[in-house]
């Protein structure tokens, strides 16, 4: 089953075929936990966040419609959690009164290489993250998906329902923000 | 040639130009010292921002899947109402339906029998109000005489 394309995966699932529910979370899990790290910069939020996005899949799967990619299906869930998650946070950052309700951001090491470039890679992904935190939501989205996830534009387009050239808009209003910020670092 | 515009030299570093523009605007670069200098600050900006995310051992992903059952598991009580095999749901939907049916043909057959009874009472009311003028006329007969 493994070896079988995403369609035929889902179609089983509809079917009730829980272990076929299982090779598409094995199939995206990483992709999906990636995805939300990228958006939130904390482990324990991606985790939950893209395990709530398999969720969803599970009980709207009847209502996913063969036309799109599953992973671009996937995808706006997981951006939807997210930005669910951003809205809380800021919710209880205004209610408990503190400046920022947002974690500090832990760049977890890799296991596969050495403590020096171990550094290197921390410090750059915390500077990524920290970049990308900064940037307001839309843009944060477009700039994630296309610069550290390696969406083509038109793929962003069809995750974010919107038009070519508003990705376009996002993502140069993005690149000039981060570049400001890394400009001022 | 013109320089490029900023926006074409973000769309050339992902790859984003059509092949004539992409060309171009290599070419360009090779020429022009003010768009190489911008093409080079930028380059060197991006190539900077990548952030990937932990690696996980297998053991991770396993708990993983795990943890997606359970979430799954606790939000779908209806999944133990509404198994999800097709024969047993046409099954479950048939019987249901046909429960449906009984009782509005129950509640029909009810309602039917409380129109009649009502028709009924008010014919018998018609009928003592019927014997009341016979009484009446009966009276009027008996002061006659």
């Amino acid at each position: 089953m493994v070896q079988l394309p995403d369609v035929a995966i889902i179609d089983r699932c509809r079917a009730g075929d829980e272990s076929a529910f299982a090779v598409l979370v094995d199939r995206y899990a990483k992709r999906a936990f990636a995805l939300a790290y990228r958006m939130t910069g904390s482990v324990e939020d991606a985790e939950d966040l893209s395990q709530e996005a398999f969720v969803v899949v599970f009980r709207k799967l009847g209502t996913f419609r063969e036309e799109s990619r599953f992973s671009t299906w996937l995808y706006r869930i997981v951006l939807n959690l997210c930005r669910r998650h951003y809205r809380r946070q800021r919710l209880r950052a205004a209610l408990s009164f503190s400046s920022s309700g947002e974690k500090e951001i832990q760049v977890e090491p890799r296991t596969d290489e050495t403590p020096e470039s171990r550094l290197v890679a921390a410090e750059t992904g915390r500077a990524a993250l920290e970049a990308v935190r900064k940037l307001p939501a839309k843009q944060r989205e477009v700039f994630v998906l296309k610069h550290l996830e390696g969406l083509k534009i038109r793929e962003i387009a069809r995750v974010l329902s919107c038009a070519e050239g508003t990705v376009k808009a996002h993502l140069f209003r993005a690149v000039r923000a981060v570049e400001k910020n890394m400009e001022e670092r | 040639m013109k320089c490029s515009k900023r926006q074409d030299l973000v769309l050339y570093y992902y790859g984003e130009l059509e092949e004539p523009e992409e060309k171009r605007l290599a070419s360009h670069l090779e020429t022009c010292g003010k768009c190489s200098a911008a093409w080079q600050r930028l380059k060197e900006t991006l190539e900077g921002l990548h952030c990937e995310p932990p690696e996980m051992p297998e053991s991770y992903w396993r708990d993983y899947q795990r943890g997606v059952r359970n979430k799954i598991g606790k939000r779908s009580p209806r999944r133990f109402f509404f198994p999800a095999r097709p024969l047993l749901q046409g099954a479950i939907t048939a019987m249901l339906l046909a429960a449906v049916a009984t009782a509005g043909f129950h509640y029909y057959r009810g309602k039917q029998d409380r129109i009649m009874i009502l028709q009924n009472y008010e014919l018998l009311s018609e009928l003592d109000l019927l014997e009341d003028f016979d009484l009446l006329r009966s009276l009027e007969e008996v002061e006659n005489l």
